[in-house]
Formats: structure tokens, C-alpha cells, sequence
């Protein structure tokens, strides 16, 4: 009877399972009531929920089953790409393609993460951890999680947290920055209408671009191989079939696996550490300068060009596809409510992925 | 001081790299935007 009773969760339950227990729930409460990231914060609240409940042995190394979805997903590089292989066949490189000066800005909102990285080597983080917080900036979670998979797996809930819970904080985050950085008028800048571009175009551009990048930066295939093939799916037009798995059955079922598996590496054991508040800490100041430098080089661009940009654009650099380039517009229609800077946004804004996978790249090459 | 170090080289290389292979895809749109817009015009002209 007292074996039955030792072998029970509740007598093995600690402080720690309780904390997790109230983190569980306001993710949760926070996807369910305030819609943040619902696709995700439902099942890692879910997994961080199931992985903290004693005796259980989800996470056993070998046999336990949120440990063969981490170790088979993430560890075995699985399930990111399959995610960015999703994200490639919802992607209209169309906006980029007919602006392509708005790739820039998604290079300049790659400066966050160097900022954060150096800020994280600052505190006293190692090189391999500095660098999974500072690509929290890329505002990409499949890249933060792929990145801190090999470089800091330790760091994986809160590094993937922090990028998720900063994503779904963007239209509380940005708009601030935006304001204090731009003028009324700047933010009245009305844009050349977009140039229509053809089929042709969007269907060499992810041959070039695997290419390019892949030649450039080896490590960040297999994120831009992936990526691209699901563009090329959605553009060629000929494997509709394809796309659409890609871009809706796949992408969910990868989504649930990515999820839980990582609520799954949030334990008490591993998730309660000083460290956590340093990595969001990081996290928010890796948007923050991301979103400053994506203007500002706006701003610099504009001092030479002929055709001015709305330097509120620069912003949507941060990757976080589209909710970024739906603050560009929502804060230029604030200036002016018939200046219409979405389709304008967008290109800085898919830029800002690829922007975000190529520093993932080098990243992991120099970062080991 | 070898942990600034590595930092600064990575940092370098990592702008470097987000620079260079974006502004290689600017010029590789604008190419085949005018490679196709010549293909285009010849193939109008040849139309005509």
C-alpha cells in the first residue's frame, strides 16, 4: 500500500510542477482568450502541462513519448524545415520581386540579433547560447528553434517561448519604436504603386535564391532548400495538390509535433533558472533594436533615393509574417487613412526570413 | 577577451553574409526583369 502510495504523482509533485502548472495555464488562457499564437501556445502549454506532471516519464531518454517526438522532430532536424517547407507555399515573393530595394530592409532588421547576441555574451552567456538568444530578434520561431536545437538545446523552451510570445507581441512592441524613430510626414510617405510581376519571375526566383544563399551560406540549406521547394509548389502552379499539403495538412500536423515537443522541454528542473529572464530579457531587446534598425536604414535609404520610402516598412523586417507588415500598415493608416503600405510591407518583411536564415547559418557554422 | 573576439567575427560575418546575399538576389530581380522584359519585346516584334 505505501509502494502504491510512493509510486502516485502527488507525493511526488514539487514547487516547481506547481510554477510550471500556473505557466501551462497562462499560455493557454492567453491562446484560448486573447488568441496569441493559439496554433502554438495550445499545444506547448499542453506539453509543458503534461511534461511537469511527476512519475510520468514523457521525457525519458529511449522510451518516453514527448522524448521520441523531440528526439525524432528536432534533434533529427524534422520538423523545422518541414515547417518552412509549409511557410514557402503560403509566401508571395511578389511584393519583393516588384520592390526589390525592400530586400534591404530585411537584411537592416537582421542588426537586433547581433544586438541581443552581444548583449547575451555581455551577461555571460557562451557563444553557442548567445547565439540561439540573439536569432530570438529574427522574429522566425522554426529558425530559433533550429538554431538552439544545435546550439543550445538546454535553452530550447525558453529561447522558443520567447520568440513565439514576442511574435504574437509585435502590434504592443513595434508601434512605440515606429512612433518615437519617424515624423508625421515620414509616416505620410506614399509609396509607387507596385509593378504586377509575372509568373515567369516568380518562378526562377526560388531556384536563384536556393542557389545564392545555399552557395553563400551552406548552413542555412536545410531551412532555404525547404522553404523555396514549397514556394516553387505554390508558384509553378502544375502540383497544386502538393502545395496545398504543404501548406495546410503538413504544416498542421508539424505544428502539433512542434509544439508539444517543445512544451515538452520545458520541466521544472530545466525551465526554472535565472538564465530563462536573461534569455526573454534578450529576446525583447533583440525586437526592439530589429525594429529600430529596419527603419532607420528606411530612413538612410531615403536620403538617396529618388522614390522615398515609408520608413514604417523598415519594421516589418522582423520577419514575423504578415502580423509585422500589418503594423507597418495599421500605423501608416494612422497618419493617413488612405495610404495603403501592406503589399509595400510585405517585401522587407518575407526578406526578413530570409534575412533571418542566412544569420541562423553563419550562426551555426562559426557558433559551435 | 577570446569570447569578444570570436563575438566580433561572427557578428562581421554574420552582416556580411545577410548583406551580400541580399543584394545579390537585388541584382539577380533586376537581371531577369530585364532579361524578360527583352524576351518579351522580341517576341512581340517577331509576333508583329
Amino acid at each position: 500500500m505505501t509502494s502504491l502510495i510512493l509510486n502516485t504523482g502527488i507525493v511526488n509533485l514539487s514547487l516547481g510542477n506547481f510554477v510550471m502548472w500556473l505557466i501551462a495555464f497562462l499560455f493557454i488562457y492567453l491562446a484560448i482568450q486573447k488568441n496569441y499564437e493559439p496554433l502554438l501556445l495550445v499545444p506547448i502549454g499542453f506539453g509543458i502541462l503534461a511534461v511537469n506532471l511527476p512519475l510520468t516519464c514523457l521525457m525519458k531518454e529511449g522510451s518516453g513519448l514527448l522524448w521520441k517526438f523531440y528526439h525524432y522532430g528536432l534533434e533529427w532536424e524534422v520538423i523545422p524545415p518541414l515547417i518552412f517547407l509549409g511557410l514557402g507555399a503560403l509566401t508571395d515573393f511578389g511584393p519583393m520581386i516588384s520592390n526589390p530595394k525592400t530586400l534591404i530592409l530585411g537584411a537592416g532588421a537582421q542588426f537586433g540579433v547581433y544586438a541581443a547576441f552581444f548583449g547575451a555574451i555581455l551577461i555571460g552567456f557562451d557563444i553557442p547560447e548567445a547565439c540561439s538568444i540573439g536569432i530570438i530578434g529574427g522574429a522566425d520561431g522554426p529558425t530559433t528553434i533550429f538554431t538552439t536545437v544545435h546550439l543550445a538545446p538546454h535553452l530550447l523552451g525558453a529561447t522558443a517561448v520567447a520568440a513565439y510570445s514576442y511574435m504574437s507581441l509585435v502590434p504592443i512592441i513595434q508601434p512605440p519604436i515606429m512612433r518615437l524613430l519617424t515624423t508625421k510626414e515620414e509616416r505620410k510617405i506614399r509609396m509607387k504603386q507596385l509593378r504586377p510581376v509575372s509568373k515567369k519571375e516568380k518562378i526562377i526566383f526560388p531556384l536563384i535564391t536556393v542557389v545564392v544563399i545555399c552557395l553563400i551560406v551552406p548552413a542555412s540549406a536545410p531551412l532555404m532548400v525547404m522553404f523555396m521547394l514549397g514556394n516553387l509548389f505554390k508558384e509553378c502552379g502544375v502540383v497544386k495538390r502538393l502545395s496545398d499539403t504543404a501548406a495546410n495538412e503538413l504544416m498542421n500536423i508539424v505544428t502539433i509535433l512542434l509544439g508539444i515537443s517543445v512544451g515538452a522541454t520545458m520541466s521544472a528542473e530545466h525551465f526554472l533558472k535565472p538564465q530563462v529572464i536573461f534569455v526573454f530579457l534578450m529576446g525583447l531587446v533583440a525586437f526592439g533594436f530589429s525594429t529600430a534598425a529596419g527603419i532607420l536604414l528606411a530612413k538612410f535609404i531615403n536620403i538617396f533615393a529618388t522614390e522615398k520610402i515609408n520608413p514604417l516598412i523598415g519594421s516589418a523586417g522582423v520577419s514575423a509574417v504578415p502580423m509585422a507588415a500589418r503594423v507597418s500598415q495599421i500605423e501608416g493608416a494612422k497618419a493617413d487613412p488612405k495610404n495603403f503600405l501592406l503589399m509595400h510591407a510585405m517585401g522587407p518583411n518575407v526578406a526578413g526570413v530570409i534575412g533571418t536564415v542566412v544569420a541562423a547559418g553563419v550562426f551555426l557554422s562559426l557558433g559551435n | 577577451m577570446i569570447k569578444w573576439m570570436i563575438g566580433l567575427k561572427i557578428c562581421a560575418f554574420g552582416l556580411g553574409a545577410v548583406f551580400l546575399c541580399l543584394a545579390v538576389l537585388i541584382a539577380f530581380i533586376y537581371l531577369f526583369g530585364i532579361i524578360l522584359k527583352s524576351i518579351e519585346k522580341n517576341s512581340v516584334k517577331k509576333a508583329g
